[in-house]
């Protein structure tokens, strides 16, 4: 690490390096903490198949996500009730309507209601 | 539909004070397509409406500089050469060209597709190539359809857009008919199916130009004059069929066949309203 920071020499991209450092150590630092069942969730989430939760959504410590969904960011704040998230992952239709993008990730079977509880144990932690 | 309609919406009643109520759904096509070409240059107002024929690459300057780098030397040369040489040297079983049956392949794929009025049919050239063989008597395993010889029709209809390049596209609605099937394919067009419960309109055009992970979506405006394509992801040629199958199928929606009277119908609907954009295929595609 030492050796990469003496090798950069201009200010913005030595800025770009220290806020790349932060947060690649943040995220370590987050799965760290992790319980498997959110670890789990996270595979889901960032996985190419069922969930690709990122195909949309913005999420910490994913590269290249999407912009269709919002950034999925102070989830505890947002959906202080766990029944409410997880009501989303299972029918989006019913909170944003019939015209949401979101697929039915529970009712159209995409998403197992334990993989929606692995998933939504993730999501809190951003 | 709703959503669009009241995107619509909120234009005229901007335009007109608030005094709509209802959302906004013409039956007649080109009022449609006016307000289909007004909801792109309400989302992109800095874009010029004969960009839209290069898809994302009118909106993103960096892919824009990639996909011009792949022009260069463009892979669709091959297919190109393949193909006219097929369509040269092929003969019906009845010892005739293809052009005894379908016309010159100069500014043939301009004409298409088209509403036949005799059998109430939307008409794509890829059909009516398959159905020349078909109605010459051509053996089955030799008629180029998307299961036995896909890459011999691709390649065909990739020579076919080369010999209609630089033409503007122009496809006519003159009858009922046509206006049913332009209003079919709309159906088809804002119909949510499959396991994602998508829309073709969903991705394409209420989210067109945004990103899924690293790609941007196709826009719908523009989509249909540069087929077909070769994608670099795949390494291969692409018909509109192939790639409208393949799209919906990825929805987790049994597909129908390509060639079918229901994609037939979406072509014919995408294809008006890309009407008065320059006819630039084959294409290349990331």
């Amino acid at each position: 690490m030492k050796k990469f920071t003496s090798a950069i020499t201009t200010a913005g991209a030595a800025a770009l390096l220290a806020a790349g450092l932060s947060f690649s150590g943040a995220t370590m630092a987050d799965d760290a903490g992790m319980s498997e069942s959110a670890k789990k969730g996270k595979e889901i989430a960032f996985g190419r198949g069922a969930g690709n939760c990122l195909a949309c959504h913005q999420m910490k410590g994913g590269n290249l996500a999407g912009n269709i969904g919002p950034a999925l960011i102070a989830m505890q704040a947002r959906y202080p009730e766990r029944e409410d998230l997880v009501a989303v992952l299972q029918d989006p239709r019913d909170k944003f309507g019939d015209q949401t993008i979101m697929p039915p990730f529970g009712a159209n079977k995409i998403l197992s209601d334990e993989e929606i509880s692995h998933i939504v144990d993730y999501l809190y932690t951003l | 539909m709703k959503r669009l309609f009241s995107s619509m919406i909120a234009a005229s009643v901007l335009a007109t004070g608030g005094a709509m109520a209802e959302p906004a759904n013409p039956s007649d096509p080109s009022e449609f397509r006016e307000l289909m070409v007004e909801f792109y240059q309400e989302r992109y107002p800095d874009i010029p409406f004969e960009e839209y024929n290069n898809g994302v690459y009118a909106i993103d300057e960096d892919a824009r500089s990639q996909w011009e780098g792949m022009m260069i030397f463009p892979e669709t040369d091959q297919y190109i050469a393949a193909g006219e040489e097929l369509w040269n040297e092929y003969r019906l079983p009845n010892g005739k060209p293809l052009s005894s049956c379908l016309g010159e392949a100069k500014g043939l794929r301009a004409k298409y597709p088209y509403f036949n009025e005799e059998d109430g049919e939307v008409h794509s050239l890829g059909l009516d190539i398959i159905n020349c063989q078909k109605n010459a008597g051509e053996d089955a395993e030799k008629v180029w359809d998307p299961k036995n010889n896909y890459k011999k029709l691709a390649n065909v209809l990739a020579y076919l857009a080369s010999e209609s390049r630089g033409m503007t596209n122009n496809v006519q609605i003159n009858s009922e008919g046509a206006k049913d099937a332009y209003n079919r394919g709309k159906e088809a067009w804002f119909r949510r199916t499959g396991q994602l419960d998508n829309s073709c309109a969903d991705c394409h055009q209420y989210h067109g130009g945004k990103y899924v992970r690293a790609e941007h979506l196709h826009m719908n405006l523009g989509n249909t004059t540069h087929f077909p394509i070769f994608r670099y992801s795949k390494g291969k040629m692409y018909t509109m069929h192939k790639r409208i199958y393949g799209c919906v199928r990825d929805t987790g929606t049994v597909p129908f066949a390509q060639y079918s009277p229901y994609y037939r119908d979406l072509e014919f609907f995408m294809s008006y309203n890309d009407n008065e954009l320059e006819l630039n295929g084959p294409g290349i595609r990331k």
